[in-house]
């Protein structure tokens, strides 16, 4: 990704401002990498403690990513690539912090169900 | 061999600053940047078709064998047979985005500001990331396309709020659409649309009465028309994503005689946030829906559900670039700019979440 996009740059802007344009962009990438770590802690630490219920008809959710992580290798890769069951989950298994897996368990005592709380549904 | 083909030529592509666009501020303008880059488009006016099919129908009758075919009345004419027309134009004009940007000579050569190695570089980046924000503003808004007049109307493409509409705006806030409208054949279903707009009223439903069923006959009308399932993209605004978000970490009992209607059951702390910045991937019987938050929409409480691939952002590449204007000792100037439209492929597939609170 970074050829291309130094390519674009180097096409687009006048050739003495290029170094420092280019650092501007770099600086901005490494700082959003970092705080894209963060956030996917702060997402882990929310799925760990709350249960996610599924949308009937929407589904379940199954991730959440990081508005910086997700353009990142949708602009690397294209957008297709969250469209790949294989490359989500791969990049679930390689990020664990942002897959979800806590789905609120329903109980079933006598043909009635019952949500985690223990109210019946 | 090494040919010096089209594909070989990196440098100077016209497409350079388009990919740039889409670079820039990415997480933050999700509609400009993730929509396919597509040609320029062939002039200020650019037209594209839609097509259609008639309803099928229960054959009760069969083909008597042997019979012939009468060449005078039964082949069919798909394209407009009878009072019944099965292919339209859409059409939408290009519009052009600036941002200038100066530098004084004071600022270049006196000023020293922590942070910033260089003010003209710092300044055209903030100006792309700008021109960015503008163009993502002006595509997700409902503007009515118009023709440049020469005097105080430039070329103004149509929103994405004005393409996904169930009725015509023949008044209101939103104008008169009567120029280069969607034929009524192609208008976004009433079903897939949630809210009450009318002709010359917005719509006014409020985001809180989202509910399970609402998603599901809003996909469900989606389906009727693609007969697909694909993956979606859906921009909402930060308040409607709220609202996805109470669904699902609280439930609703249906309510009977002897409870309580509308109890919730929450199962997270009330002072948590409930609204956390990020693309929730939903895995349902529809395909892949994917929530993206933004806050360039027309209000923070509406959303758009786009199948990607029949949106395209069309950059008119032969005059988007960066040019350097003329310094009169004013300090060096530079102009950003480029020229973009929005291609909405067929408004049918498309879905609205039309709240205004």
């Amino acid at each position: 990704m970074a050829d291309d996009m130094f390519q674009s740059l180097a096409d687009s802007i006048p050739s003495h401002l290029r170094n420092e344009v280019e650092r501007e962009l770099i600086n901005g990438w490494r700082l959003n990498e970092v705080k894209a770590t963060v956030k996917a802690k702060e997402l882990a630490s929310f799925g760990y403690r709350n249960a996610v219920n599924t949308i009937d008809g929407l589904g379940s959710l199954s991730a959440r990513i990081p508005l910086d992580a997700y353009h990142y290798w949708g602009q690397r890769l294209g957008y297709e690539c969250w469209d790949d069951k294989q490359f989500l989950n791969e990049y679930k298994r390689d990020n664990p912090e942002v897959a979800v897996s806590n789905y609120a368990k329903k109980t079933v005592v006598r043909g009635s169900v019952f949500t985690a709380d223990g109210f019946i549904t | 061999m090494a040919s010096l083909t089209e594909r070989n030529i990196v440098s100077g592509k016209r497409e350079a600053l388009a990919d740039l666009i889409s670079l820039v501020d990415a997480k933050d303008t999700p509609l400009t940047s993730m929509a396919p880059k597509a040609a320029k488009p062939g002039n200020t006016l650019f037209r594209w078709q839609v097509d259609s099919l008639p309803n099928a129908v229960v054959n009760t009758t069969g083909v008597v064998d042997g019979t012939d075919v009468n060449v005078a009345s039964d082949p069919v004419n798909f394209v407009k047979d009878g009072a019944t027309q099965y292919r339209y134009e859409l059409s939408n004009h290009i519009q052009e985005f600036r941002k200038p940007i100066r530098v004084s000579p004071l600022t270049i050569d006196i000023a020293v500001v922590a942070g910033v190695r260089d003010e003209l570089a710092n300044n055209i980046s903030k100006g792309m990331t700008m021109l960015k924000r503008d163009m993502e503003k002006t595509f997700g808004s409902y503007n009515l396309p118009k023709a440049d007049n020469g005097s105080s109307q430039g070329y103004v493409s149509r929103g994405l709020d004005s393409w996904i509409r169930s009725v015509k705006t023949t008044g209101g806030s939103v104008g008169n659409d009567n120029y280069l409208d969607v034929p009524t054949a192609f208008l976004t279903p009433t079903t897939s649309v949630v809210g009450n707009a009318t002709a010359t009223v917005e719509s006014s439903t409020a985001s809180s009465t989202l509910t399970e069923v609402t998603v599901q006959d809003m996909l469900t009308s989606i389906y009727q028309q693609t007969g697909q399932f694909r993956s979606y993209d859906a921009i909402v605004g930060p308040v409607l994503k709220r609202g996805f978000t109470n669904l699902l970490y609280t439930n609703r009992s249906s309510g009977g005689a002897e409870t309580q209607a509308q109890i919730r059951t929450i199962n997270r702390d009330a002072a948590d946030s409930s609204y956390i910045s990020s693309v929730d991937i939903f895995e349902g019987d529809f395909g892949q829906i994917r929530l993206h938050p933004s806050l360039w929409l027309k209000n923070t409480y509406c959303g758009y559900v786009i199948p990607m691939e029949l949106l395209e952002i069309r950059y008119g590449g032969s005059v988007a670039g960066i040019k350097e204007l003329t310094d009169n000792g004013g300090g060096p100037a530079r102009l950003i700019n480029a020229i973009a439209s929005l291609c909405v492929k067929n408004p049918l597939a498309f879905g609205k979440f039309d709240y205004a609170s």
